[in-house]
């Protein structure tokens, strides 16, 4: 997930083809890619950081983990954060109505700004650090950010406590959800969604099914048709579970060792790309046969020779996007308020049948299967008990670690 | 250069008397007529050059703050990580500049002496694909060398990427994500940046002098050696210059078109810009580096290629 507005273009140029979801998706990306891509271009995409508004605290306030004046009860709105194509729409020709959003403005008369401004963490991260460690709104009331993240968030002290008093339905939060290593008790973060990240090939490409992770980098019938993903996380893990480690539990010493076995199919040839969100369009375009895949991505697409590997033998990735509430929020209980409503498990399941991730509300699978029954027999939506028993996420590093082994990684890959 | 100076030592008097017959009062005209030029210069070219050399040597990051150290340190972080971005940078913009001239050449040549009353629509055609984005024209680019494409199969039934994958310019039996596409890329997007002064330079030469030429025995390819390039120099230089200064700089052909053996420089440091909370200073330094580099290389060949009409 790099390189900001240009990939999100790239994605539309490439995505066009894709049929409906996907096709309404590209559309908007287009009109926000190109008046971000220009930006860019013109070298100037560091003004795209000023585009948050700071509402100046009273003096004498600091970063840690405080609240700023509520103006919830005047103000009916809540300012989102969150990425592209993350939420329902109603149809092709409204992409940017949400329904489910509709139907909470409806029922409590706050409107929803929605953004749909994040493209990669890191990026969005230093967007926003400037405003919290100086103690100033970033006129942000929710933002998505993904599990490791809410971790460095936590560690700065820059999201608030939520108030469950706002949120009764945070008891319908599942058990394994709320048994988070990076927030237990789920007292800062809302999981937005539950996902896997897996193997994803073309079998018109590539005759010989594949079966394990080691293959994907190994192999030489896919010598030059592999694309891995450019966050350190997600490629770092699937090369640990290649080698047999854990990634929820490795040493500094396994970390070298991936590292050296994406560096080695990298420089063998065997890695074609590193790719961020655009990795759909060069797969489905056929210019890579093997991708690594987030969850629901590639069934989203609707093409049957594009197969997604529900259980590769090392195992696979389960990682969660999650909603928090950053300090010095303006809007902190309506926002608290929107994320009661999407903790219902009607709302969840159709958001979940939009997405197509995996739901995190007790009762929502159930209503999913009989909201729609097809989604809910996906093991990546509604996954089996050997998947869940598969599936790791990534271990917990410090801060210190965590930048080191990014920059590492970059490096590697030639950034 | 001559002529003047030796104006100036035969006629000292003509250049010194006005002061003596004028009183010397202030004129202010000129300085108020460059002033919004002036403003311009100092807040959008000389501030940020200053803020990037002055962050190149600073030390800190977002949550702390930057503070001026005097890091040295930084240059070297620019450097010993990123050597290969440097090179790749170099590489590409300097096959860049000679394929665009190869190429360039012969098209303003036609346009300018065999173009007749097509001249101008022929101009025209070179200039109007610049109409759309820069980012969408590269971006088409992938589409017209994808993997199953027609160009790409076309090049493999004649064996030609075979021979192009053994010289590293592509890998594999695709086009895409190697250096040769990235060099086609930037060809494409820079040779109109060719075309138009040497078809500026080679459209102001007199045809008589060729016609001088041949009534003097030259053959065609001694005329265009002797008269038509020497004459034709200034568009060469012009036209190298414009082709490789923003060819050292890209990095969208790289991104879009490249794979990650094929990282330039802009590329890391947009990263270290984005992406890093402490990433100011080395990504300046590498800024810096750039744009030193660029104008030392662009000095010497200025100086080497000896025009007076640039400088």
């Amino acid at each position: 997930m790099k390189g900001l507005s240009l990939e999100d273009l790239a994605r539309f140029t490439n995505r066009t083809r894709a049929r409906s979801t996907a096709a309404a998706m590209s559309r908007r990306s287009l009109l926000r890619g190109a008046a971000a891509g220009g930006l860019a271009v013109a070298g100037a995409g560091a003004l795209s950081a000023c585009g948050v508004q700071g509402h100046v605290v009273p003096a004498g306030a600091k970063a840690t983990g405080q609240a700023g004046k509520d103006y919830s009860a005047t103000e009916k709105k809540v300012v989102w954060a969150t990425w592209p194509a993350y939420i329902d729409i109603q149809d092709d020709k409204h992409p940017s109505v949400h329904p489910t959003l509709n139907a909470f403005t409806k029922q409590t008369g706050i409107q929803v700004d929605y953004l749909e401004i994040i493209n990669d963490n890191n990026d969005f991260y230093t967007k926003v650090d400037p405003y919290l460690v100086k103690g100033i709104d970033t006129g942000y009331d929710v933002m998505v950010v993904s599990d490791y993240m809410v971790a460095k968030y936590m560690t700065y002290d820059y999201l608030q406590e939520l108030d469950l008093a706002n949120i009764p339905n945070h008891a319908n939060l599942l058990p394994s959800v709320l048994k988070d290593p990076v927030d237990p008790g789920r007292r800062f973060s809302i999981p937005w969604a539950y996902g896997f990240t897996t193997i994803a090939y073309n079998t018109k490409l590539v005759k010989t099914p594949i079966t394990s992770i080691a293959e994907v980098f190994t192999r030489a019938d896919l010598h030059g048709k592999v694309s891995l993903f450019s966050e350190m996380e997600d490629t770092v893990a699937m090369a640990l579970l290649a080698l047999g480690h854990n990634p929820e539990q490795f040493t500094d010493q396994q970390f070298n060792e991936a590292l050296e076995y994406v560096r080695k199919a990298l420089s063998s040839g065997q890695v074609r790309a590193f790719t961020g969100n655009d990795y759909l369009s060069d797969f489905q375009n056929g210019n890579t046969a093997v991708t690594m895949a987030y969850s629901g991505d590639v069934a989203q697409l609707g093409v049957d020779y594009l197969v997604t590997l529900n259980l590769p033998k090392e195992g696979l990735l389960s990682w969660s996007d999650n909603c928090v509430i950053p300090n010095f929020a303006r809007h902190k209980t309506n926002a608290e308020k929107m994320l009661n409503y999407y903790l219902q498990p009607e709302v969840a399941a159709e958001l979940d049948d939009y997405i197509d991730y995996v739901p995190s509300v007790e009762g929502a699978v159930a209503a999913l299967q009989k909201l729609d029954p097809e989604t809910a027999s996906s093991p990546l939506i509604v996954p089996t008990k050997q998947m869940e028993a598969n599936a790791h996420g990534f271990m917990k590093l410090t801060i210190a670690q965590l930048d080191d082994y990014t920059s590492r990684f970059q490096q590697a890959i030639g950034q | 250069m001559s002529s003047t100076a030796l104006l100036d030592k035969s006629d000292p008097p003509a250049a010194g008397a006005p002061p003596e017959d004028r009183k010397p009062r202030r004129n202010f005209t000129p300085w108020v007529l460059l002033l919004p030029g002036l403003l311009w210069l100092i807040l959008f070219f000389l501030v940020p050059i200053l803020t990037s050399v002055s962050a190149s040597v600073q030390t800190g990051n977002f949550d702390d703050g930057f503070k001026l150290t005097w890091h040295w340190a930084n240059y070297v972080d620019a450097v010993k990580p990123y050597w290969r971005q440097y090179l790749h940078s170099g590489i590409f913009s300097v096959a860049t500049t000679v394929l665009c001239l190869a190429l360039g050449y012969p098209v303003a040549y036609f346009i300018a002496f065999k173009g007749g009353k097509w001249k101008s629509l022929l101009m025209a055609l070179v200039i109007v694909p610049s109409f759309t984005s820069f980012l969408i024209r590269t971006i088409a680019w992938k589409t017209i060398l994808a993997d199953n494409g027609f160009v790409v199969r076309i090049l493999n039934d004649l064996y030609i990427l075979k021979i192009t994958s053994k010289l590293g310019i592509t890998v594999g039996t695709h086009v895409l994500a190697s250096p040769g596409a990235v060099v086609c890329g930037m060809v494409y997007n820079f040779l109109p940046f060719m075309i138009l002064p040497l078809y500026t330079s080679l459209e102001k030469i007199d045809p008589r002098l060729l016609e001088a030429g041949n009534d003097l025995y030259c053959g065609t390819f001694q005329t265009w050696r002797r008269i038509t390039l020497p004459l034709s120099m200034p568009g060469v230089i012009g036209g190298t210059l414009l082709t490789f200064i923003p060819a050292i700089g890209d990095y969208i052909n790289a991104q879009l078109l490249g794979n990650a053996n094929t990282g330039v420089v802009g590329q890391s440091i947009e990263n270290l810009f984005l992406r890093k909370t402490d990433g100011y200073p080395v990504g300046s330094a590498m800024s810096v580096i750039m744009m030193v580099g660029t104008l030392v290389l662009v000095m010497m060949y200025i100086r080497k290629a000896g025009t007076e009409d640039l400088i």
